[in-house]
């Protein structure tokens, strides 16, 4: 069961000295972070969210659920804390502040507190745990030119964007999701959370088969990317992906990380062309003089990789026209599978699976504060992630705190409870709100209900022993 | 599900699966449109007598057996045949069991005789299905061991069954018992039709599975979260989490469905076995479930010592060339050549003589004249003598030990110098040629017996060898004891020897005889069972013979 604690763990209580130390430049992060949880962080909203209907006075409230959940807190010093659980929403907020950690992370509910977990022995498992998704930048290093690493720019978030709305699309149409958050990580990637009750309760065998239902992409092999897919007519699922892949690709991919620009990059794309001659005819297209004028004054990615289709559809009606019967099949399958299969190796959604497959993996919490970039993990809303600004557009808890004294000095009447509505984390939590808390309060009110039925059908049962 | 004794006629109190009724739906009349199929989500809940409840599940134990035993003889058998002999097994074995208890007792047989299915001898049928497999769930949910072995002999009837159903059948069962497949509507499939054949080419099925999916327009769509491995490799549609899945993908599911069911059951029952025996139950049910795993299913042969009562140190060679299976052939050669056993190997043989009849004294007398003149007879009497007298309860403990059967000497191992054990097992192919062409087994069946073990299939190897060695016709079932072999031998000579001595109609007495042969086993359980009587309350606890031996038919 413990599996994150990499490093370093204290259970109950690490050192709890959280005061500077040192001359990194996390260290300002790092003492910001007691005014963050005190002014900043949306406590209420969170705990709202992970009680699920059990924090009201509905009869089949369960009182004990939100203190069944595991928090993970990372002190300074990157010692973790595991197996943290509250009784509620004040008792996590007072928590919080005292001991001010540099990471929240959630992980399961299991069937008893996780403070008693030595109580119960084996019979202390995870019983719920939203479906979760990590998507990072780092795994597209051999598609990014824009920086690589940590590194995260507007050049590379359209293969985020692309990877959001893919994996949004396929939960809500495939799968039937509807309560589905998005948050920016703080750095380089996306984090998803799925809490429709029905995804909360999924085994760890049904969450690896969700996770493997988006898994397209398999790893590089001899410089091109492995694709799981077999013949050149292409799943539905697969099929409405690509088409989406297709658009964003010329929309957004293409020009922005400049694909199609230099040699070693354009042979790399052209291996993954079936046939030697329509290299050739290709390179030699690129070369000439009226593509090479249209390339100066439009984008040349973008008008080489229409040369490219072009001429991969130009020979797929050739071949299909050469003979009757429709023409070598073996021929005309790798020539229909070629443009998707680009676009798929380069701009699917690459999942850290892992993370998706075990109930009971952590992963960072919303609202949290990255400790190198300051940046907070903010919603998106995958509706308009492609306006979404990784650098200038993510509060910061400088920025933040800025917005925070200028509102003050400007006398603004904030809720004093809540001063953070005066900032730009206001956006954001409305984001939450939107996305995620407004409709997820109907269906926890529906499964309150539904565990009435369930006790009304058990009473009414005579059991004979 | 209670049992009473028919003896006390009360209630016995005993309600040994009332606790996993939890669901709560008792399945109505309107469920059983089939009879031959259930996936057995909730046990039955009537009165029934100790005879029925022990019937029962014999029954359906020797349906599950012989079922097991068909398939290994042949395993090449298609869908058909397996199911063909299923059905003859059910008839011969489920068919009127419980007649004797139940109201509808003169009804059944009558109706039964005409042909007729009528509404009643069905139920009837469902009925005793659903009993007899809880009764034998009691028996084999003890052991992980018995719990695989039962789990896939069901599994393997379910699936023939299910097999066979036709799209309306399938619907129907689906609907009584797994409401979680639902048939998709018309309307909707007419739209979804597409992407269904979109996903089945993208996984370059063939082109017959395509055609076939979109002439038999019958789905069922069920939560994506039933379908894993599915859902895993992308072999299947899904729309708002619901998996559209074809009638030919069905059946895999459905069966799993079953297994894990019936394993959950088996194993919620393991866990609470003590609790369901109550301490009046300790006595009178508990033995009675526990040893019906024990049982061979055949007829107790522990008569055939008194049957017959011509064994005696004198003529044990000559019986020995006749009626003993090779194993004990094999260690009566090893003895008189060596004229030495080591203990694994006395101890086999000697019980097995005993068991045949062979009274101490001429053990005494025949072990000693074997070892001679190795070892000296006052040597022989420090030695080895007393291990006889053990055998037959006269020193020691005093119990008297029953002989091998085959699972304990298939499971044997010695060294080289040992001659115990099963042949089959240990000798090589040559040696095992040779030793059956020695008991002047037909030359078919010695091929025949060599590649059954082989394959590791030793009693059918074994009952391969008696069918040529006696030049009988198939029998249904493995030899399971080398006793059992030794019976049938005896039976079967004694029928020949007096078909021939009137000289007149001999051909077809022999026929007749063989024919005996084939089904003696299963026939002699359920004679056997009929006059079994109903044990009473308190008694010793013991486990009980299977059954009498069919009464010889006067010749």
């Amino acid at each position: 069961m413990a599996d994150v604690n990499k490093r370093q763990r204290t259970d109950q209580d690490g050192t709890g000295d959280v005061g500077p130390s040192g001359a990194e430049p996390s260290i300002d992060v790092q003492s910001a972070m007691p005014r963050y949880y005190a002014k900043l962080f949306p406590h209420k909203h969170m705990a709202k969210w992970l009680a699920y209907g059990n924090d009201s006075k509905h009869a089949q409230a369960d009182s004990h659920y939100f203190n069944r959940r595991e928090f993970c807190f990372t002190l300074n010093g990157d010692i973790f804390v595991r197996y943290q659980a509250f009784k509620d929403a004040a008792a996590m907020q007072e928590a919080i502040q005292r001991r001010c950690p540099a990471k929240i992370d959630i992980g399961p509910v299991y069937s008893a507190n996780p403070q008693d977990r030595h109580k119960f022995g084996a019979a202390f498992q995870p019983l719920e745990r939203e479906l979760v998704f990590d998507i990072d930048l780092t795994d597209y290093d051999d598609v990014r030119t824009c920086g690589s690493g940590g590194h995260i720019c507007a050049k590379c978030w359209p293969l985020m964007a692309v990877a959001v709305k893919i994996i949004d699309a396929g939960l809500r149409s495939e799968f039937g999701f509807k309560h589905i958050l998005w948050v920016y990580s703080g750095r380089r990637g996306v984090h998803c959370w799925v809490c429709d009750p029905s995804a909360r309760q999924l085994s760890d065998e049904q969450r690896s088969s969700v996770a493997n239902w988006f898994a397209l992409y398999k790893g590089h092999e001899e410089g091109r990317a492995k694709v799981a897919f077999m013949g050149a007519i292409l799943h539905p699922a697969v099929g409405r992906a690509a088409e989406t892949l297709r658009t964003a690709w010329k929309e957004s991919i293409l020009p922005a990380q400049r694909l199609l620009e230099d040699g070693p990059k354009c042979d790399a794309l052209l291996r993954y062309l079936p046939e030697e001659g329509l290299v050739e005819v290709i390179k030699k297209k690129w070369a000439s003089r009226a593509v090479a004028a249209r390339c100066e004054r439009e984008d040349i990615s973008l008008v080489r990789w229409e040369v490219l289709e072009a001429e991969v559809n130009g020979r797929l009606t050739e071949e299909k026209a050469r003979s009757k019967g429709g023409g070598n099949y073996k021929v005309i399958g790798s020539l229909e599978r070629c443009l998707n299969e680009i676009v798929i190796a380069h701009a699917y959604p690459r999942l850290d699976m892992e993370v998706s497959k075990k109930m009971n993996h952590l992963l960072k919490a919303p609202f949290c504060v990255h400790p190198k970039t300051g940046k907070v993990c903010v919603p998106l809303d995958p509706d308009t992630v492609d306006e979404f600004d990784p650098e200038g557009g993510v509060p910061t808890v400088a920025s933040l705190l800025g917005e925070l004294a200028t509102a003050a000095s400007a006398g603004a009447t904030a809720a004093a409870d809540e001063p953070w509505r005066a900032t730009r984390m206001a956006d954001a939590v409305r984001t939450f709100e939107r996305c995620l808390l407004d409709g997820l309060s109907a269906t926890n009110k529906e499964e309150l209900a539904g565990r009435t039925r369930v006790a009304v059908a058990v009473g009414q049962m005579n059991l004979d022993f | 599900m209670q049992v009473i004794t028919s003896s006390k006629g009360g209630l016995a109190g005993f309600t040994p699966v009332a606790e996993l009724n939890a669901t709560g739906n008792v399945p109505k009349n309107g469920d059983r449109m089939l009879t031959d199929l259930s996936m057995y989500t909730s046990p039955p809940s009537e009165n029934i007598t100790l005879e029925e409840f022990e019937r029962l599940a014999l029954a359906r134990l020797s349906v599950l057996k012989e079922m097991e035993a068909y398939k290994l003889r042949h395993s090449t058998k298609g869908e058909k045949e397996l199911l063909d002999k299923l059905n003859q097994l059910k008839q011969k074995h489920m068919k009127g069991v419980s007649t004797a208890s139940t109201s509808s007792a003169a009804a059944a047989p009558a109706a039964a005789a005409l042909g007729a299915s009528s509404s009643s001898s069905r139920e009837e049928e469902v009925r005793n299905d659903l009993i007899s497999h809880y009764v034998l769930r009691l028996a084999y949910c003890r052991t992980a061991e018995l719990r695989k072995w039962f789990v896939a002999q069901e599994c393997d009837m379910f699936r023939l069954k299910f097999g066979t159903y036709n799209a309306a059948e399938h619907e129907a069962f689906l609907a009584a018992h797994a409401p979680q497949y639902r048939p998709v509507p018309a309307g909707e499939l007419d739209e979804v039709m597409p992407e269904i054949l979109q996903v089945m080419k993208s996984n370059l099925e063939s082109k017959e599975a395509v055609a076939r999916a979109a002439l038999d327009k019958r789905f069922y769509k069920v939560s994506f979260t039933r379908v894993p491995e599915l859902v895993s490799q992308r072999r299947v549609l899904l729309r708002g989490g619901w998996a559209y899945v074809s009638r030919d993908a069905l059946a895999p599911l459905v069966v799993a469905e079953f297994r894990a069911g019936i394993s959950k059951g088996l194993s919620d029952m393991a866990r609470r076995w003590r609790q369901m025996f109550p301490a009046e139950e300790e006595q009178r049910l508990q033995p009675l479930v526990a040893s019906l795993t024990n049982r061979s299913l055949l007829a107790d042969y522990s008569g055939v010592s008194t049957k017959y009562g011509d064994v005696s140190a004198a003529n044990l060679h000559q019986l020995a060339a006749r009626h003993f299976p090779l194993c004990m052939n094999h260690l009566m050669g090893a003895l008189h050549s060596e004229r030495h056993l080591r203990h694994g190997g006395r101890q086999q043989l000697s019980l097995f003589l005993k068991a045949i009849g062979l009274p101490m004294e001429e053990a005494l007398m025949f072990w000693r004249s074997e070892f001679a003149p190795r070892t000296p007879s006052d040597a022989f009497d420090k030695q080895y003598a007393y291990n006889i007298r053990h055998n037959y309860g006269r020193e020691g403990k005093r119990t008297d030990y029953t002989a091998h059967n085959c699972t304990t000497i298939v499971g044997f191992s010695g060294g080289a110098g040992d001659h115990h054990g099963c042949p089959y097992r240990r000798l090589d192919e040559a040696s095992l040629r040779a030793a059956l062409g020695r008991m002047r087994c037909d030359e078919r069946k010695i091929e025949e017996a060599v590649s059954k073990a082989r394959d590791g299939h030793y009693q059918l190897a074994c009952a391969s060898a008696f069918e040529g060695v006696h030049r009988v016709p198939e029998m249904d079932v493995g030899i399971s004891a080398p006793l059992q072999y030794y019976a049938e031998s005896r039976r079967i000579c004694a029928e020949r020897d007096a078909a021939a001595a009137p000289a007149a109609g001999g051909t077809a007495e022999g026929a007749d005889g063989s024919g005996a042969a084939a089904s003696a086993g299963a026939g002699a359980a359920a004679g056997g069972e009929q006059q079994q009587q109903p044990q009473q309350p308190g008694g010793r606890g013991v486990k009980r013979p299977a059954g009498a031996l069919p009464a010889q038919p006067p010749r």
